[in-house]
């Protein structure tokens, strides 16, 4: 691995390298930025510099500290990943342990906890010490896709590097390599990840546009969705939890394709680009206001479903809310009177 | 010995070259030498290693730690604590606990090392350590035998303060006193804070105990009160901003200052945030750093932007506000740093608007403010407010979005389209007269109390004759009024049922309860039509007389009248209107009901072709009411 094989980060590539070269190297990176956009790659081509026997500032590819970066056996490159999605703090004493010791090959010691924000509250506070005052040639490198959940004083001790997504057409390129995914396919993979090839790829083998098919259905006629028809497709929804936010991810981009037909009165900056007519379509019945909520609330039931709920019900009662909301409501219908009538 | 030549001079030295110069000298039949020469090999091959070996040399040590404070003097912002420190030092009056709290990075590991050395140096216990003795030299480098640094937070469990407390009793190997310094102390479990409790009261005259934490709330009440403390200030900007400046002049650095008030402003009052920062911009930017370096590495929105962002929202330019933030994600932009940004700028704009007092925006530069100044001149008050109110009321649904573009966009256009409020004045003069316009002001009205606001929605009755002679005969004289007269709506129908209800709740609450699936028919002439929606399981104990009564009763208080009460089911009411209160009893109607069956033509014809008679009439229950 190595920094050539790395996309859209180039200024986070030179701040690294040119740390290294000018020996200006941090102990302890906080590598941050959205899932699947290629923070580890980065930390682990970092890591294949350091360790190569070369000595340059690229890896030499040959070398047997190369070769043993490559299959992830390096004896002084210890990676800590989540358990069960946690890292407790076990592991990080057992770190602590290893990185006391003088490295085996002679030269710099890296640590790379992936998914940093797993640590829990123990195990965080247990790294701060080895975190600011490492023993010598020690270099952690943290990364996390929701570094809010990590300590302010985790956050101090590291010099943080911002990631951010691909552009869609980079990240759209990066598919087609890596998948055997048709353009169309990638690009909206693409769009819906916000740039994240990672996420993209997670979502490959899944039929996404027979999917966005069926969101739009119910789109189409929201107001008059029958509860069988929401339940079929939250249960086609929730069926793989791990991908249900990027299925969301669908909804989120219709609603602000909608808002921008709405505040633009043309299609411009939408960016489901072969739909523009149903998006046009759809956008009439519906009211800047209305959109702007809708789009609060499905970030509600997204922050819900990061916690421990049962993702069928949840999806039942947030589609249940976005019919509540596409129907004219009695109010607007009738111009005043504030009064339901339940007939 | 040769391999240690070897090793030394290897860098100019062939491998072959090496070996032969060792064979040369001493004989090759020599064993210690074939040794040697294997050593010195096996250091070729590892010639990387090596390398790397000279670089370890080298290693960088980030500004954050080489900057540490090595004297009291030299620690910024807390000068409260030190001269507390150093009078106790000069006055011989040193607690046996300390313990230091307060946020990431102000210097509360660093005034812990710098105590340790003031109570260690040789010079004697002095407000001014040495700096240059063992002792001082040897806390410096973190080997001293006498102070130990724990980390509490591996070292959490009673075990480990019970290893702990093994140790104090003995006397310092070295120096005057052993000093534990604990770090992270707010890890430690219930049951260790408790193993020290006796310890920490009264230890050994030898000892000295301090403790570092930012958590102070999670250490246990008898720790805290056995301890001096100290409570470390988050460290103004501009002393950051002082202290970076010399750090850039000694360094050779050329910083230029707009770039350093940067970043002392994103520090956020943590020195080693800024000289991170510091660390991390040097390395990036090389030794000559502009301000849009720091802006870039630091995600920091261009002042500009913010400007050009507030006028659109405060215009309604919807649109704009859109193009603004498309360019914005284009130039990749951290969003929720970018969100952060916008909330301190509405808050300075609408800090601007009330008092442009500098001394309010710590971060902002004069020529900046009277921007801000100029740009609120055409913005409500009450709008600015309604504006951050939003901002920051939305601010959760950014937290961890997926994609968080979508809703600061979703946001931006919320603000756009926020109403633009009216003020508080102008509102109460427009329903002053408005008020003036639909009721000249009434003796009466003044002192009764103001109609119920359930009322607001039923159309009022214009004041009526009566209604001013008569003060209020009952507590409810507004409600029989609008009740009486020409309300013919359901809606209103019901909010006086409700309201009926509600009263009757708060005499007999279970009755109210019963009652809330009930439905006001009509109320007319002392008569009061309830019924139920549909067929109720309640119908039937509401029948019950002491029920019926009790509801005439209150029903009768409530409108103050008396009135007869008619429950029935809501499906029958439209074919039986005109009921009363003698309706005829369940024994009755069965009676009745047996006689229209046999009476009834097709059992007549029945039992003429049967030739039977009639052995029992069942009546079916759904008959019966």
């Amino acid at each position: 691995m190595t920094f050539k094989d790395i996309r859209g980060h180039d200024r986070i590539i030179t701040i690294l390298r040119q740390g290294f070269t000018t020996g200006r190297f941090s102990h302890a990176y906080l590598f941050v930025g959205p899932e699947g956009i290629g923070k580890r790659l980065t930390a682990l081509a970092m890591a294949n510099i350091m360790l190569c026997s070369s000595g340059g500032s690229e890896p030499c590819g040959i070398c047997s500290a190369c070769i043993q970066v490559d299959r992830g056996n390096h004896p002084d490159l210890f990676v800590l990943e989540p358990e069960k999605n946690i890292i407790t703090i076990d592991k990080i004493r057992a770190m602590r342990r290893d990185l006391s010791r003088k490295s085996f090959a002679g030269g710099y010691k890296v640590c790379l906890v992936d998914d940093a924000e797993t640590m829990n509250v123990q195990a965080q506070n247990a790294l701060l010490k080895t975190l600011e005052e490492p023993t010598p040639n020690t270099v952690i490198f943290l990364i996390s896709s929701r570094s809010y959940r990590l300590l302010p004083t985790i956050h101090s001790r590291c010099q943080t590097l911002r990631f951010q997504p691909l552009p869609v057409a980079t990240a759209t390129e990066l598919v087609m390599e890596k998948a055997d995914v048709a353009e169309p396919a990638a690009s909206l993979l693409s769009t819906l990840t916000g740039g994240s090839p990672g996420q993209a790829l997670q979502l490959d083998g899944e039929d996404v546009m027979g999917l966005r098919e069926s969101w739009i259905r119910y789109l189409r006629s929201a107001a008059e969705a029958s509860f069988q028809d929401i339940s079929d497709l939250a249960t086609e929804i929730s069926r793989n939890r791990d991908s249900l936010q990027l299925k969301l991810n669908f909804l989120r981009l219709w609603f602000r394709d909608m808002l921008h037909y709405k505040i633009f009165n043309n299609a411009r900056t939408v960016l489901n680009t072969d739909k523009t007519g149903e998006i046009a379509g759809q956008a009439s019945l519906w009211s800047v206001e209305k959109l702007v909520s809708t789009i609060f609330t499905i970030e509600e039931y997204s922050q819900a479903l990061e916690h421990n709920v049962n993702p069928q019900l949840t999806m039942e009662t947030l589609l249940l809310t976005i019919t509540a909301e596409g129907r004219p409501s009695f109010r607007d219908s009738n111009g005043a009177g504030g009064i339901e009538k339940c007939s | 010995m040769y391999a240690l030549k070897a090793y030394r001079g290897f860098e100019s030295l062939s491998l072959r070259h090496l070996i032969a110069g060792s064979c040369a000298t001493k004989g090759c039949e020599s064993r210690q030498i074939r040794k040697e020469a294997a050593v010195v090999t096996d250091f070729v091959c590892r010639r990387g290693a090596w390398l790397s070996f000279l670089k370890q040399t080298m290693s960088y040590v980030v500004l954050a730690r080489e900057c540490r404070p090595e004297t009291f003097e030299e620690v910024v912002g807390q000068q409260p604590i030190v001269r507390t420190l150093q009078n106790a030092i000069r006055s011989n009056r040193v607690a046996q606990a300390f313990l230091f709290t307060g946020p990431r990075g102000v210097g509360k590991t660093s005034v812990a090392r710098i105590l340790a050395k003031a109570l260690n140096c040789e010079q004697g216990p002095t407000p001014t350590p040495c700096n240059r003795c063992d002792a001082c030299e040897e806390i410096r480098k973190t080997i001293s035998p006498d102070v130990f640094e724990i980390d509490g937070a591996s070292n959490t469990g009673v075990d480990n303060v019970r290893d702990l407390q093994e140790t104090i009793r003995y006397h310092p190997q070295k120096h005057r006193y052993k000093i534990y310094i604990v770090d992270e102390v707010h890890m430690l479990s219930t049951p260790a804070f408790n193993a020290f409790l006796k310890t920490l009261e009264e230890p050994p005259p030898h000892v000295v105990f301090i403790f570092a934490t930012t958590e102070p709330h999670k250490i246990i009440e008898t720790v805290v009160d056995r301890c001096q403390r100290y409570d470390f200030k988050k460290i103004p900007s501009p002393l950051i901003f002082e202290h970076l400046q010399r750090i850039v002049n000694d360094k050779n650095l050329r910083v230029g200052s707009p770039a350093l008030h940067l970043i002392a402003r994103e520090a956020d009052g943590s020195l080693r945030d800024a000289q991170s920062l510091l660390d991390q911009i040097v390395t990036y930017a090389g030794t000559g750093v502009g301000e849009e370096d720091v802006a870039d590495i630091l995600g920091v929105v261009p002042r500009a932007t913010l400007l050009q962002i507030s006028s659109a929202v405060a215009n309604g330019e919807v649109g704009e506000c859109l193009e603004i933030m498309g360019n914005i994600f284009q130039y990749g932009m951290d969003i929720r740093q970018l969100y952060r940004g916008l909330v301190e700028h509405f808050r300075n704009l609408l800090v601007a608007k009330l008092t442009p007092r500098p001394e309010l925006f710590p971060n902002l530069q004069e020529e900046e403010i009277a921007e801000l100044v100029q740009q609120v001149q055409n913005i409500g008050l009450e709008k600015l407010q309604s504006l951050l109110t939003v901002l920051i009321e939305s601010e959760r649904y950014l937290y961890q979005a997926p994609l968080p573009r979508i809703v600061l966009e979703a946001v931006m256009v919320r603000l756009a389209t926020a109403p633009s409020a009216a003020s508080l004045k102008e509102i109460l003069a427009k329903l002053i007269s408005l008020q003036e316009r639909l009721a000249p002001p009434i003796p009466g009205a003044v002192v009764s109390p103001s109609p119920p606001p359930s009322l607001e929605n039923a159309r009022i009755p214009e004041p009526t004759e009566q209604a001013a002679e008569t003060p209020a005969p009952s507590l409810y004289e507004e409600n029989r009024a609008v009740a009486d007269t020409r309300v013919e709506e359901d809606s209103a129908l019901d909010h006086l049922w409700q309201e009926c209800v509600q009263y009757i709740r708060t005499k007999k609450p279970l009755l109210g309860s019963l009652l809330d699936h009930t439905k006001l028919i009509k109320k007319e002439n002392g008569v009061v039509d309830i019924a139920f929606e549909g067929n109720s399981l309640f119908l039937e104990s509401l029948q019950e007389p002491q029920k019926k009564a009790d509801v005439t009763r209150f029903c009768g208080e409530f409108f103050g009248e008396t009135v007869r009460v008619i429950v029935q089911d809501h499906t029958k009411h439209a074919v039986n209107p005109g009921g009363n209160q003698t309706e005829p009893t369940k024994e009755q109607k069965i009676a009745q009901l047996k006689k229209e069956a046999r009476e009834h033509p097709l059992v007549k014809e029945a039992l003429s072709l049967f030739g039977g008679g009639i052995a029992e009439i069942k009546v079916l229950d759904s008959e019966k009411t």
